[in-house]
């Protein structure tokens, strides 16, 4: 699977980051920290307004569901308490889904990779790494990686998966959330399967931030 | 030289002196190890220990050095705005050289200001100040008159006020003369005898932040020529 990334590209926000992962691309960017109105505002620490916009037509409660779902992921991962009483906003935009409605797997695991390269270009404090990958079974129970549109139409159950990755290495289960029916066995195959992919996954991003520490300290060469 | 740190690496601390950690580590509450929380350039001396990153939107630290513009005045304190969107910062119409009840320094909303951080703490108000706190002068802080602001990265603007003798500003000084005030918040007040040479010298600035420092002469020289200088 090919993935392209990109960071910083658009340069009245904070941090932004382009991604294209098979079929699914994503543009996201990061404000913050900034002002928080008074009902946003948490006393000890920082607020997350998330904003997911999907590629056709207005949001609607799939997209509240996948903002849900990347909350449980960014939580913990951002230090808010270097930030209280201040507003993190991330704001999603669906180019390319690469997948149908009744699916939110490929466009959430782009989503949360996509945030991580936002997140960085912002220079928002993270307490570590994390990236995720998209998985599915298919009817004759095999696993496939980051599944096609068809592939994912005709399977048994999809499946998305993320990790916390510190050292190159994927250490904690951040994140993970299967539909459809499967069985004990094969979720902890997935689960297996899963920590190798994140961890070739960072090792591109890790390339793509080595590109931008680059070209933010040009001058310096 | 120095190498890419991205949060979730660990960090080579010398354990045997004692350094002081920077912007960009943090010391994780439940596990009280130093961890790094941006992606930048590790910085390991050996006094100090930080990580040098590149970002756009200011979180303001005591004793930066920062430009602001005043939104509003409310009994003693200006409120300052050191970039859009924050929350703005106080400034006590005390905190000024030579001020007292009757002295108010003459601000309007609008007004210009080179400032120092004097706390930011970020669970109260940060408060800035236009006096320099060993001397009780002015020290260079106060308001900027005339003039023109503009925004560069952070780190390009920490570098240029760090480095007295950096290239960019030597050869500016060799095309034509200049005040400028240095904000660590990204901005950058210049002011010269002709709006041409104002707009030549910020144009050069911005465009020299996207080069190596191997081009900062031609890119100059480009800017300048185009604006018939």
């Amino acid at each position: 699977m090919s993935i392209q990334a990109d960071t910083s590209i658009l340069n009245r926000v904070d941090g932004s980051a382009t991604l294209k992962s098979g079929e699914t691309e994503i543009i996201v960017s990061v404000s913050g920290p900034i002002e928080a109105k008074p009902r946003q505002e948490l006393p000890t620490t920082s607020a997350l307004d998330i904003i997911i916009r999907p590629d056709i037509g207005i949001s609607t409660t799939r997209e509240k569901l996948l903002e849900d779902k990347l909350r449980q992921v960014l939580t913990p991962v951002i230090i808010g308490i270097l930030y209280p009483r201040q507003l993190i906003q991330i704001t999603i935009q669906v180019l390319q889904s690469g997948e149908d409605k009744e699916y939110t797997s490929k466009e959430l695991s782009t989503i949360i990779n996509a945030t991580y390269l936002a997140l960085i270009d912002s220079n928002i404090g993270l307490k570590v790494s994390f990236a995720a990958e998209s998985f599915a079974i298919s009817t004759d129970d095999e696993i496939i990686t980051a599944p096609s549109r068809s592939q994912l139409k005709s399977s048994k159950s999809s499946h998305i998966v993320s990790y916390e990755i510190s050292n190159g290495k994927a250490t904690k289960l951040l994140f993970s959330d299967s539909i459809g029916t499967f069985s004990e066995n094969q979720i902890y195959q997935i689960l297996d399967l899963a920590a190798t992919k994140v961890e070739e996954t960072h090792q591109i991003f890790r390339k793509t931030i080595q590109d931008k520490i680059e070209k933010d300290f040009i001058w310096q060469l | 030289m120095s190498t890419l740190i991205i949060p979730g690496d660990s960090i080579p601390i010398n354990q045997k002196s004692e350094q002081l950690i920077g912007p960009g580590l943090h010391i994780d509450l439940n596990t009280k190890e130093i961890i790094p929380i941006n992606s930048g350039l590790l910085q390991n001396g050996n006094k100090s220990i930080h990580i040098e990153s590149n970002s756009k939107r200011y979180i303001p630290q005591t004793n930066d050095y920062v430009i602001g513009t005043v939104t509003g005045s409310f009994g003693d304190i200006f409120r300052v705005s050191l970039s859009n969107f924050s929350s703005s910062v106080s400034l006590s119409a005390m905190a000024f050289p030579n001020a007292s009840k009757k002295n108010r320094p003459n601000l309007k909303v609008g007004s210009l200001i080179y400032a120092r951080v004097s706390n930011a703490d970020p669970i109260v108000d940060i408060e800035i100040e236009c006096i320099d706190p060993t001397t009780g002068k002015d020290g260079g802080f106060g308001l900027l008159e005339d003039g023109f602001v503009f925004d560069v990265n952070l780190a390009f603007a920490r570098n240029l006020l760090f480095d007295a003798n950096h290239p960019i500003l030597k050869l500016l000084v060799q095309k034509c003369k200049f005040e400028i005030a240095i904000g660590l918040n990204g901005k950058i007040w210049i002011k010269t005898d002709d709006l041409k040479y104002t707009l030549a010298c910020s144009k050069s600035i911005q465009n020299c932040q996207s080069v190596t420092s191997t081009r900062f002469k031609e890119i100059i020289n480009t800017v300048f020529k185009e604006l018939g200088l």
